[in-house]
């Protein structure tokens, strides 16, 4: 979906707060990421079709708490009234923590699959090189995506392809496509922007073949 | 960590868990930050916590054992070590710049949110990093993503305005330079090799490694020699 997420090129968010120097805004904020990750069902695409309004108000670890909560209360693996019981101890009981228990598998294989890096697998096959020139399609697609509207209707030039991967959002054993690495001249994406400070430069960014189309 | 609350809280209880499976000296719930007034989002954290493990859906050994990974066992150190080694060692640069995920298995260093392609400074280029989606990044080589990484000023105009917001960052490219973007929006993550600074020549991989920052390989920043 073209949601409030796909912000390149948007204008309004003011300068960069450099000093925002911290992987979280709370301790707990990698931990809740952590706990939505671990009991499954938040995506990207549940992220992305969070309310716009919330999504802007509210901090990165906030959107993933957030979407683990409504995830995990509608497909009834925790209850409303369990977390309203358990925020009240934790507010009133300042030495209150959640229960401990211990995986009777041990967390070895949970290790060992999060310090395995996932290649993409090797080429299906695919009517691009590098060095065309490709076109990103005009599109507007429902379904969770990876092909941000900046680039759309976009000229560029294939300057890598480093395999292939399943499409954005579908399971392991889905259908894989190619994937490529698209240089853009930045005036192809917003015109000539040197009186704005901006001489030309090269915008990089990967996609999958059905995103593109010959140019 | 920057804390918004910090009142102090009367605490009596100098081990607020007793449970026989606690056995990590590492838990958030074990460190002072915890014996504070704890904000809205962290009463939530923690009851949607104490919710999965009531209900059997996770374990807090598991859970412990990722938070540590991405906050410990992955880590900018991991991306200084890969920078001095490339500066150090002209063969391991070629292999890095060629095929990072071996290179860097070669080092130990790989991981989910690890599948690396490595782009280098050079005299004519400079090359940042941002992901306009969401907030992807080299979690093993890096960690976990400065705040202003995720946030909507960086990923908005990354893409449309680089030059200003390196100088926001207090760097000034040479407009000789050309400006690389790449926006990390599939499952590469991309990891800047910084140029290495002069009045280096006799420094040790260690020594050189401690001159990378983080920014140096966002592209944010460029090594600066050492004083």
């Amino acid at each position: 979906m073209d949601g409030v997420h796909d912000m390149g090129g948007m204008h309004g968010f003011g300068a960069v707060d450099v000093t925002a120097d911290e992987s979280s805004h709370s301790p707990l904020g990698t931990r809740a990421q952590v706990i939505a990750m671990l009991s499954g069902g938040v995506t990207r695409a549940i992220l992305e079709a969070q309310d716009p309004a919330a999504y802007l108000r509210s901090h990165y670890h906030d959107r993933w708490l957030t979407c683990a909560e409504d995830h995990l209360v509608d497909t009834g693996t925790v209850s409303d009234d369990q977390l309203d019981r358990w925020r009240e101890v934790f507010e009133h009981d300042a030495a209150a923590v959640p229960p401990r228990t211990a995986s009777e598998r041990g967390v070895d294989g949970l290790i060992a699959r999060l310090t395995t890096t996932p290649l993409l697998s090797e080429s299906v096959g695919s009517p691009f090189v590098v060095g065309q020139r490709v076109r990103v399609r005009r599109m507007a697609p429902l379904e969770h995506h990876r092909c941000p509207r900046y680039i759309r209707g976009v000229v560029g030039v294939i300057e890598n392809a480093p395999g292939s991967d399943v499409l954005p959002g579908q399971p392991e054993d889905s259908r894989r496509e190619d994937l490529f690495t698209v240089r853009f001249d930045s005036v192809d994406l917003w015109g000539d922007r040197t009186a704005n400070g901006e001489p030309a430069y090269d915008l990089y960014i990967d996609l999958c073949e059905s995103y593109l189309e010959p140019a | 960590m920057s804390h918004s609350h910090d009142d102090p809280h009367d605490d009596p209880h100098d081990d607020p868990h007793d449970d026989p499976h606690d056995d990590h000296g590492h838990s958030h719930y074990d460190s002072p930050a915890s014996r504070r007034a704890r904000s809205s989002f962290e009463v939530r954290a923690m009851a949607l916590e104490a919710a999965l493990v009531e209900n059997g859906v996770l374990t807090t050994d598991a859970i412990d054992a990722f938070v540590d990974v991405m906050e410990h066992r992955f880590g900018p150190h991991h991306g200084a070590r890969v920078v001095a080694k490339a500066w150090s060692d002209p063969e391991f640069k070629e292999r890095l710049l060629d095929d990072a995920n071996a290179a860097l298995a070669e080092l130990g260093i790989g991981g989910t949110e690890g599948n690396v392609r490595v782009i280098e400074n050079t005299d004519d280029t400079h090359n940042m990093v941002v992901c306009t989606l969401c907030s992807c990044y080299p979690w093993p080589l890096l960690g976990l993503p400065p705040t202003w990484y995720k946030d909507y000023a960086y990923r908005s105009r990354a893409v449309i305005e680089p030059r200003t917001v390196l100088r926001e960052f207090g760097l000034e490219i040479d407009p000789d330079v050309r400006v690389a973007v790449w926006d990390s929006s599939a499952e590469i993550r991309y990891f800047v090799l910084p140029q290495r600074p002069g009045g280096t020549d006799g420094l040790t991989e260690d020594e050189l490694a401690a001159l990378v920052d983080r920014n140096t390989m966002i592209g944010t920043a460029v090594v600066a020699a050492p004083a």
